[in-house]
């Protein structure tokens, strides 16, 4: 009976994996090597047409400059905002527990209903953001009307998503720094900046280099926030690869091309990784 | 003029006390073990020293200067944890030296400062490692080197050696005694171990619930113990406490079992005393049935009913008798104690104070 326990336990997921996951990846993959006018036309072998075809448009250059740029300011964003409210909720004080709880909750919006909220929140005449504003005499702000705001926009209402994860994640981490250390640092001399940097961060490190590659990798591959908001615009400003091959392939049923710009993201992905881990091994730490 | 003075030093978590008025004075060079079990407010003595727990009233001087509320870094104490408190992430080396840096000594020191330690301790080869890579007992000599190194007006040990095992925490018993009488500075260190207390100290605080017991060398508390709590936590095997009557002269243990009673004792109820090394085997005393036989190789224990009392004799190798014999043991006037039964104080009589 055990003697199948662990194979059984391992095909489900691997079977789960090839169906889910790596079937419809490479499905995607073998797409964007044809030519694929609409959803019913029947594909055409293009080789790699589409290919030279995306890398030679400027559309897509901008869209991973922008999703670069999308992603990296929300992540160091959400990373040295979430560490400061787990430093902040780790100190003891009258409500923390509940605090924590709040603190948690951004995490478990649905992205559309926080999108919409947001949406309504800087509505341009019923919005609680905007009124307050006026109210209080200052000028108001176009959320998602220049090119630069919506940039802005979109990265806000990430790191009010998100920040929670960090938040948690290393709030957790801090309940394993034994406090031995700090009293050790405390008696050696250290101040609570020196404290942070040469105990709390060392020891959190490894929950660190985790926390920044999640992060990392959800937010470049982050479809529903952009698309809910900006959609891509203003004239392509918030526009990132997720958006550009879902633009491509479902709005101007370039299927193909629509793959191959969804390929190449994985490839940017998985060489971004991979240059990570060079940088900040997870295991051994030097 | 002592190197630490804690004058009615108290420490209170709401309503509970957790340490009730300590007064110390300890002298430089001096080794000062603070002994109780767990619970007892040791370790939150010494924290309210190091500075780690704020002191709720009461004084402390360290060097003749009021230290009261100041921050550890300002006492001019080190203190060595019982997890050692090692920094993972960094050398032995910046371990040691941490402490120096963030005072802002010259490099050139640190350097000479931290070589000085590691030769006394013999980590020397260790110094480029991680403290991941250390055995227990190396972990201990660092975080005495990282003590050692800041050359402070007093050290801080916070039952150091209780995560060693048994035979290496004897080898560095010694050595910190050793290394304390070499350095000559002023020492404090809590342990529950009586053992420790009894061969490190120079006097030894007893404590118990938060409250002082006694304060004296280790011959004194093992003499002279002030209460019947001391008797029996100093001392291995524990002293045997026995209720029993003073009458005539005699303690009365039941109907016709005796032991001597110190001259002067006054008649009636009392808790007697005596330590199992003192109730030999002699021809002629009292009766013991012998219930149990502990070899120890050059000693015999003998664990029995003495007069309807259980009680331990020690003496030096036996292994002529069996269990259920009957041997007969008795004790010197000299080594019986007295203690009230309802407080536990010790009784004088007449050879004493």
């Amino acid at each position: 009976m055990t003697r199948w326990l662990l194979p059984g336990f391992l095909a489900v997921g691997v079977v789960a994996t090839l169906v889910l996951i790596v079937g419809p990846a490479l499905y995607a993959v073998s797409l964007s090597f044809y030519e694929i006018p609409s959803l019913t036309a029947d594909p055409v072998w293009a080789g790699f047409a589409n290919y030279a075809e995306v890398l030679g448009s400027g559309e897509f250059w901008s869209a991973l400059w922008n999703g670069i740029v999308y992603a990296g300011l929300a992540i160091i964003l959400q990373v040295v905002l979430g560490i400061g409210f787990a430093l902040l909720l780790n100190q003891p004080f009258f409500g923390r527990a509940l605090l924590r709880g709040i603190a948690f909750l951004p995490y478990l919006l649905p992205t559309v209903i926080a999108v919409l909220v947001f949406k309504w929140m800087v509505d341009g005449s019923l919005g609680i953001v905007t009124i307050t504003m006026d109210d209080l005499g200052l000028p108001p702000i176009y959320w998602f009307e220049t090119e630069t705001a919506s940039m802005v926009s979109v990265i806000l209402i990430s790191v009010w998503l998100w920040t929670p994860f960090v938040t948690t994640t290393f709030l957790a981490g801090l309940q394993t720094v034994p406090t031995q250390l700090y009293e050790a640092a405390r008696v050696d001399g250290a101040g609570p900046v020196r404290r942070f940097f040469h105990v709390t961060l060392p020891s959190l490190r490894p929950i660190l280099t985790v926390i920044i590659l999640l992060r990392g990798v959800w937010m470049f591959n982050k479809f529903d926030v952009i698309w809910l908001t900006t959609g891509g615009g203003p004239l392509g400003a918030t526009e990132h690869l997720p958006v550009l091959s879902y633009r491509m392939a479902f709005k101007l049923y370039d299927i193909g091309s629509g793959a191959a710009v969804a390929t190449l993201s994985f490839f940017v992905l998985m060489i971004a990784v991979t240059v990570y881990f060079r940088v900040f091994p997870i295991e051994g730490g030097k | 003029m002592a190197e630490v003075s804690i004058r009615k030093m108290r420490k209170t978590f709401g309503k509970v006390v957790a340490v009730e008025g300590v007064d110390l004075e300890v002298a430089k060079g001096e080794l000062i073990v603070l002994l109780g079990p767990s619970g007892c407010g040791k370790s939150t003595t010494l924290r309210m020293v190091a500075g780690l727990e704020s002191i709720s009233s009461g004084q402390l001087l360290i060097e003749g200067r009021d230290v009261t509320s100041l921050e550890p870094k300002d006492r001019d104490i080190a203190m060595v944890f019982q997890n050692y408190a090692l920094y993972p992430h960094k050398t032995i080396h910046a371990n040691m030296a941490f402490g120096l840096k963030m005072r802002g000594m010259p490099a050139a020191e640190i350097a000479r400062r931290v070589d000085d330690a590691a030769r006394m301790l013999d980590i020397t080869h260790l110094l480029d490692r991680k403290p991941g890579q250390l055995s227990g007992g190396q972990m201990q000599r660092v975080a005495l080197g990282r003590a050692l190194v800041r050359d402070p007006a007093v050290f801080l040990l916070d039952e150091p050696l209780s995560n060693l095992d048994a035979k290496l925490r004897a080898r560095m018993r010694e050595e910190i005694a050793l290394l304390q009488r070499r350095i000559g500075k002023a020492m404090l260190y809590v342990t529950h171990d009586q053992t420790e207390a009894m061969t490190l100290a120079d006097r030894i605080v007893i404590m118990r619930d938060g409250k002082v017991q006694q304060i004296g060398s280790p011959l004194e508390v093992y003499d002279r113990p002030a209460n019947a709590f001391v008797a029996g936590f100093i001392g291995s095997p524990e002293m045997n406490l026995i209720e029993a009557e003073v009458a005539g002269g005699r303690l009365v243990l039941s109907d016709g079992v005796y032991l001597p009673a110190p001259s002067g004792a006054a008649d009636g109820p009392v808790l007697a005393g005596v330590r199992p090394e003192a109730l030999v085997p002699t021809p002629g005393g009292a009766s013991l049935q012998v219930q149990g036989i502990e070899q120890l190789g050059s000693q015999t224990l003998f664990i029995g009913d003495l007069g309807g009392h259980r009680v331990r004799s020690m003496t030096g190798r036996r292994d002529d008798i069996a269990i259920n014999e009957t041997i007969t043991v008795a004790a010197p006037e000299a080594a019986i104690h007295l203690f009230d039964r309802d407080s536990g104080e010790r009784l004088a009589t007449a050879g004493e104070g």
